[in-house]
């Protein structure tokens, strides 16, 4: 029996472009072993599939997006030969770079888009065996610098509602909703900030959430397909809360299904937040908000 | 810190008929400022505390108590919480087996006589026994007898001296030195008998 | 020893049976080897301090060591160096130590803290229902957070209306035994998932907690749902923290607890703890991700220092401000404070500060909007004030871990911010009793003032006068500020009509006044009881607070004497009912016994004979004997306090009174006549033995007492016991027939001893106090009539005829007899009492006297015989046993002689001896 395992040197698996990504091969075998090389391929790619709901209008081009390739090595760790009985490390290291022309993008598992970097090993045997594959996926992460503090401001109430017709304003119960976010572009790596003041409201409130959304956008010659998911959905108060008190806005940006705000010919990853009031009487009450996800590295992520 | 003494072998405090509240109120001060912990490895008490409390600063004094029971210690009326004590005791020190009674029950009482057949039936080298409140060291038979006296100098129908004593037994082996201590218009007086036992063929045949 | 001795010459009388005559000196070496000392075991024993030594010094016993002679003194030579300070001593000061310590830091350790659980049963038995509680049986709704129907891009801001979100949570109604039950369940399940490494469906369990605790359907049980949802979600708490400990390699390596936080924690440990959170922030439910986070927060410790943990926990803080039912959110803010300790105690406290003006927020816009946000206030199932109640338990635990151990100036805060905001009694009572009651006690007029102001909604402002007297109890203010403090919680107090509320403050304060007022003060509190709770209905409800009162004077006024001079005491006293009246009396005769000193104050004595009366009075006959046995020691250690001095008579009387009260405890009127014997003896010493005639007459009055007194007693041991006490006695002080007399009666108590069914086996066992009869029998001389040995011969024959004692018992019990008789035959008596001509100076062993001694020897020898027939019939093992007993008898007690060595000899060969 033998086994074959890619074990990094960094617990966490995650890289910068520029890093240099090294490891070792681990080799188990229980007997003395010969193969005919140990290689490893490094490949990472962007996927683009489109939503079922696009298919209907743009099957002419579903058929022919191809990945793109971004990073692609094929790296020799050892040449034909015979390993001893036991466990055998072999180290081996590449620089993240992207092939030319290319540019690596942050890893993602989006519902459209995906961004994802493998290491696979083989180690090939003789005829007769059957050769031995392992991979394992690394998470890129691109760093950006400090963006600049640029808080929001928001103020809802019923003059400001665009779907409202003026004549039937009356009708809707009057409120005032007052609140910030800490800033338009947001560290991916901080939790999304900001507070939220309900200052008057005639109508009961039955839940106050913060829905976080991503919006996929697909360039297909000239052609766009965009999709929007929520990918989290945070209550920020349930029931009738207290008028005047303030309540803090606190959302961790959930991992690997959020990426920093990308935007390319051939594809968009952005992200938007939604503010959603729900009355007692069923009426809802949502305002919208683009933000900018960048990623500055800190020592605490909270 | 106790068996440090273990030169001078095991030391055996011999006490009792306080009497206490009924007939004295107190052990005697001089006695009282002797009789502190840790000085002996065992007590033998003849009886007639008088009340728990003294039963309790017996047991404070050394970690083996053996108390038997008198003929006020079911008398004292009411107040008395004793715990029920056995009529008599055998206590094996060194290489002395020693029987404790408190006397009420020889006939008459302090008879040598009577005494000797308690202890033939104990089967004891030393016999302690009280309620006479006179105290008595005696060799009989090659055994002995010892009487602690009252420590309280109490009353007795068949004592007109009332003296306070109490007797220290240092226990070495087969040897024994007995201390009587007395107080004797409130001065103290101590007085002391070494007695070493026979062998046991010895002993027998004198019976 | 034993040898035959010749027989005597011809001119002397033989005789066939004859004492053995000992020489009282032969045997005796006492004194022989005997040496006097000056060093011996028990020299030189205590210097429990230096003052002490110095005392010593003057002491024969502590004379120089240098001299000694260590052969002769065992204790000396360990007395170097065994003890400077004796154990004894020593552990007294460490204990005294020991005590000052906890004094000093006791504040600090109680810190006014009862631990959860110990709320925790308060609550569950307190806030109950009958209604039927929804509980989650199956939580997947967490799962269902992407399927909701808020449009992912609506315009920028836009109103729409919405269709209902579904919830497809699986709700049962169940009753509130089977919700306990439920959530116990639950808790199991929590730890079997667990260990079964299903973490994901750990939390899910811990979800649904969080879960129920969202809604309040039932409002009167959500304080013990909170208690019950918050025990699962402890438990997943802590099995997350010990998952993340057991990241660490060798977790046995680590000294301390420290040593495995922030910023020692491991990145394993620190990767897992993170990811918890990110699951934990994910969480769509805003009541559900509080709890989880809160249930966590003790983790944040693996990966952050206490500066951030506390900037967390005011995050969560105000997000429970986003909680819109104020009772689900004060429930969420004392779990924030138990955790938050857990977390970071250091700083916690701050942070709850902001936490308690949150809740004190909520509760002001409560009765502003009028309870009209609380259906079931606002449907009059509820009253508000009963709604309000509901918050108590939360609102104190968080105010209790503000209080615990802090400052002045956050007791201000906490007394302005109410002020400010909710001025309510209810927060009042907690804010006062948190903290340390000196702050209290510090301003504790303008506190009076401030509670005067209060509201009462849910609290009634007693309950407030009465947290405020315990801090001015615990922590006495300064001597000129008791007075005015007194008459401004009075002026309010003394016009509260309830008897319950107003007797909750009276328990207090007239502790407090017993600590502070030497005077009069405590009997006029008393007098405003006693108008309080006048009628008898009121005094019903107030027994506890009753009882309370009168045992707090107890603790304070321990001098009787001042206790007896408020003469509204014992009318307090009266007020309670019979059981607690008999407790109070218990107490008091026990403090009695213990505080006060010997007394001959006839206003004491007579108060307290009441008391002691009662006590005896109200047991019946079914009281149980531990019952009965208690109350007895209770009486005799009053009578003991009773102490005329040198008046005898005086004490005699008390005596007197005493039996005639106590007739129903045998153990007090035994008591009593070792008293009464006592004061014989009393008289005996102070007369040094030699009575006027009118010591003699109250001697006799004494004896008399006892002999009239001792038959009463049920117990024919006692009876034996006291007579043969109080005729050695007698006769000590020369009342020889009064003795005989006891004597006598003994004799009679043996006779009556044949009818009893229940008592003669028993006193047959008690040889001891036979024998002792019989020692003492050798102290009385002999009649001029009935000759030298009358009660001996009658001895004798109750003995013989005694049909409720057995053969076996005879046997032994005329060895015995054979001891006395053998005493009868010295020609000097092993003890006499002086001023008693026994019967060897009356007798002089004539050969009259030793015919009639032979004459007990013949009959007891037959005697014996005869029985040993008997028993060698039914028990031939016995049989043996009791001949060669026999045998060792007569050596001891006869002369040897043809007869006597006949008689050992067959005994011994086990011969028919019926014949001799």
């Amino acid at each position: 029996m033998a086994d074959v395992e890619i074990k990094l040197d960094r617990y966490d698996r995650c890289y910068s472009p520029g890093d240099t990504v090294s490891g070792v091969i681990i080799v188990r075998s229980d007997s003395k072993l010969s193969h005919q090389g140990i290689k490893l391929q490094v490949c990472g790619t962007v996927d683009l599939q489109l939503s079922a709901r696009a298919v209907g209008l743009f099957e002419a081009f579903y058929n022919s997006i191809k990945p793109m390739e971004l990073i692609s090595y094929d790296i020799t760790v050892s040449e034909a030969g015979r390993l001893p009985k036991g466990v055998t490390e072999l180290p081996f290291e590449f620089d993240l770079k992207p092939r030319k022309n290319m540019k690596l993008y942050e890893t993602y598992h989006g519902v459209y888009i995906n961004t994802q970097y493998i290491i696979t090993v083989e180690m090939f045997r003789s005829m007769l065996a059957k050769n031995i594959r392992k991979a394992i996926e690394f998470i890129v992460r691109i760093k950006s610098k400090p963006p600049p503090q640029n808080k929001v401001y928001f103020e809802i109430n019923p003059e400001k509602l665009k779907n409202v017709q003026k004549e039937n304003r009356q009708l809707i119960p009057r409120f005032s909703i007052r609140g910030h976010f800490d800033s338009g572009v947001c560290n991916i790596e901080r939790p999304f900030t900001g507070n939220i003041v309900i200052e008057q409201s005639d109508q009961e409130i039955k839940s106050i959430e913060l829905q976080f959304v991503r919006v996929e956008t697909c360039t297909y010659e000239n052609n766009e397909a965009r999709e929007a998911t929520e990918v989290e959905n945070i209550q920020l108060a349930d029931g009738n809360v207290c008028h005047g008190f303030d309540i803090p806005i606190y959302m961790i940006f959930p991992r690997l299904f959020t990426c920093i705000t990308t935007i390319e010919t051939a594809f968009k990853v952005e992200f938007e937040v939604n503010v959603v009031i729900l009355f007692k009487d069923t009426h809802m009450l949502t305002e919208n908000f683009p933000i900018r996800l960048v990623r500055v590295p800190t020592r605490f992520n909270f | 810190p106790i068996y440090s003494m273990a030169n001078f072998g095991e030391l055996v405090l011999v006490i009792g008929d306080h009497h206490i509240p009924s007939r004295s109120n107190v052990i005697p001060e001089k006695f009282r400022r002797m009789l502190v912990p840790n000085k002996m490895q065992h007590v033998i008490c003849t009886g007639n505390l008088g009340s728990r409390e003294q039963y309790d600063e017996l047991r404070q004094l050394a970690p083996n108590v053996h108390v038997v029971s008198g003929d006020c210690d079911e008398m004292v009326g009411g107040t008395n919480d004793m715990p029920q004590m056995p009529p008599t005791r055998v206590v094996q020190i060194g290489e002395f087996r020693i029987g404790v009674i408190h006397g009420h029950q020889v006939l008459p009482w302090g008879d040598h006589m009577a005494l000797a057949g308690i202890r033939r039936k104990l089967n004891v080298d030393i016999l302690v026994s009280g309620h006479t409140h006179q105290n008595e060291v005696v060799e009989h038979d090659g055994c002995f007898h010892i009487n602690p006296g009252s420590v309280t100098g109490a009353f007795s129908p068949t004592q007109t001296k009332l003296v306070p004593s109490f007797i220290l037994l240092a226990v070495q082996g087969s040897t024994v030195v007995c201390y009587v201590y007395e107080l004797i218009n409130d001065n103290l007086e101590v007085s002391k008998t070494e007695f070493t036992k026979k062998d046991i063929s010895s002993s027998l045949s004198s019976y | 020893m034993a040898q035959i001795e010749p027989d005597r010459s011809p001119d002397t009388p033989t005789f066939k049976w004859k004492p053995r005559q000992r020489n009282l000196k032969s045997h005796t070496y006492q004194n022989v080897h005997s040496q006097s000392v000056s060093r011996h075991p028990l020299e030189k024993t205590v210097s429990i301090s230096n003052k002490r030594k110095n005392k010593f010094e003057h002491d024969p016993l502590s004379t120089d060591y240098a001299s000694k002679d260590e052969s002769s003194d065992p204790l000396a030579a360990s007395g170097v160096s065994a003890v400077d300070l004796d154990p004894l001593t020593a552990a007294l000061i460490s204990r005294r130590k020991e005590s000052e310590e906890k004094e000093t830091t006791e504040p600090e350790v109680k810190q006014r803290f009862q631990p959860w659980n110990f709320k925790r049963r308060a609550i569950l038995s307190k806030y109950t229902t009958k209604q039927r509680i929804p509980v989650i049986l199956d939580s997947t709704q967490d799962e269902d957070a992407s399927s909701l129907d808020i449009p992912v891009n609506p315009p920028k801001a836009a109103v729409t209306l919405v269709k209902k979100r579904k919830k497809n949570q699986n709700t049962q109604n169940v009753s509130q035994k089977e919700f306990l039950l439920e959530m116990d369940g639950l808790r199991q399940r929590l730890t079997s998932c667990w260990a079964r490494g299903q973490r994901q469906q750990a939390l899910k369990i811990a979800l649904m907690c969080g879960k129920m605790l969202e809604t309040v359907s039932v409002p009167e049980f959500y304080p013990s749902m909170f208690v019950m949802c918050v025990d699962v979600l402890e438990t997943f708490g802590k099995l997350v923290h010990t998952q993340i400990k057991d990241q660490y390699q060798n977790p046995e390596d680590y000294q301390n607890e420290e040593a495995f936080y922030f910023p020692n924690a491991t990145d394993r440990a620190k990767d897992v703890c993170w990811n918890w959170f990110h699951k934990s922030g994910c969480i769509r439910d805003l009541v559900p991700r509080l709890y989880i986070e809160m249930s966590l927060l003790p983790c944040y410790r693996f990966i952050t220092d206490s500066t951030q943990i506390t900037e967390v926990m005011r995050r969560i803080s105000h997000t429970i401000r986003g909680v819109g039912n104020p009772l689900v959110a004060s429930y969420a803010r004392a779990f924030l404070a138990s955790k938050g300790r857990e977390a970071c105690p250091e700083t916690y406290q701050d942070v709850l500060c902001e936490t308690y003006g949150d809740f004190l927020t909520v509760f002001r816009e409560i009765e502003k909007l009028k309870f009209s946000g609380v259906p079931q206030v606002v449907s009059r199932s509820m009253s508000p004030s009963a709604y309000a109640d509901l918050f108590q338990p939360a609102l104190s635990w968080l105010v209790r871990h503000i209080g615990a151990g802090n400052t002045e100036e956050v007791f201000f805060a906490l007394i302005q911010q109410a002020r400010a905001c909710w001025n309510n009694a209810s927060v009042l009572v907690h804010v006062l009793g948190a903290f340390d009651a000196r702050f209290v006690s510090k301003h504790a007029r303008s506190i009076a003032q401030l509670i005067r102001q209060a509201e009462e909604s849910s609290t009634p402002k007693a309950l407030l006068y009465r947290a405020f007297g315990r801090a001015v109890v615990e922590a006495p203010p300064s001597q000129e500020m008791c007075l005015p403090i007194l008459n401004e919680v009075w002026k309010v107090v003394k016009k509260l009509t309830d008897p319950e509320l107003y007797m909750n403050v009276a328990e207090v304060f007239v502790e407090f006044v017993l600590q502070n007022f030497p005077g009069k003060e405590c009997n006029t509190l008393l007098k405003d009881i006693l108008n309080h709770v006048s009628s008898p209905d009121a005094q019903k409800k107030v027994q506890k607070q009753i009882h309370s009162v009168t045992l707090s004077v107890m603790k304070y006024r321990t001098d009787f004497d001042v206790l007896f001079e408020m003469d509204n005491f014992l009318p307090v006293v009266d007020l309670l009912d019979r059981e607690m009246k008999q407790s109070v009396s218990k107490t008091m005769l026990d403090s009695f016994a213990r505080h006060a000193r010997p007394t001959a104050d006839p206003v004491l004595v007579n108060a307290l004979f009441d008391v002691a009366r009662l006590l005896h009075d109200s047991l019946d006959s079914l009281a149980i004997e531990d019952e009965r046995a208690q109350v007895a020691n209770l009486i005799i250690q009053f009578i003991d306090k009773l102490d005329f001095g040198n008046d005898l008579e005086q004490q005699l009387n008390i005596y007197n009174d005493a039996r005639r009260s106590f007739t129903n405890l045998d153990r007090v009127t035994e008591a009593l006549v070792v008293r009464v014997a006592g004061l014989v003896m009393k008289a005996h010493k102070y007369m040094k033995g030699r009575h006027s005639r009118k010591t003699l007459a109250f001697v006799k009055a004494c004896i008399a007492y006892c002999h009239i007194t001792i038959p009463s007693l049920e117990s024919m041991s006692s009876r034996v016991r006291l007579f043969l006490h109080c005729a050695q006695i007698g006769l000590m002080n020369g009342l020889v027939i009064q003795s005989e007399g006891m004597l006598e009666a003994i004799l009679r108590v043996f006779e009556e001893s044949e009818e009893s069914t229940s008592e003669p086996s028993r006193l047959c066992l008690e040889t001891d106090l036979l024998q002792s009869f019989l020692s003492t029998l050798l102290l009385i001389s002999g009649h001029p009539e009935d000759g030298p040995f009358f009660l001996v011969e009658r001895f004798i024959e109750i003995l013989i005829d005694h049909k409720a004692w057995d053969a076996s018992s005879k046997i032994r019990l005329f060895f015995d007899v054979l001891s006395l008789l053998s005493a009868y035959g010295q020609t000097t008596f092993q003890y006499r009492i002086p001023g008693i001509t026994p019967n060897d100076k009356m007798y002089g062993c004539s050969d009259e006297y030793l015919r009639k001694l032979e004459k007990l020897f013949q009959i007891s020898i037959d005697s014996v015989l005869h029985f040993l027939g008997a028993v060698q019939t039914s028990s031939p093992k016995e049989h043996t046993m009791l001949s060669l007993a026999f045998a060792n008898s007569l050596v001891t007690c006869l002369e040897m002689n043809v007869h006597s060595a006949t008689l050992i000899v067959r005994l011994n060969q086990g011969n028919d001896t019926s014949s001799v």
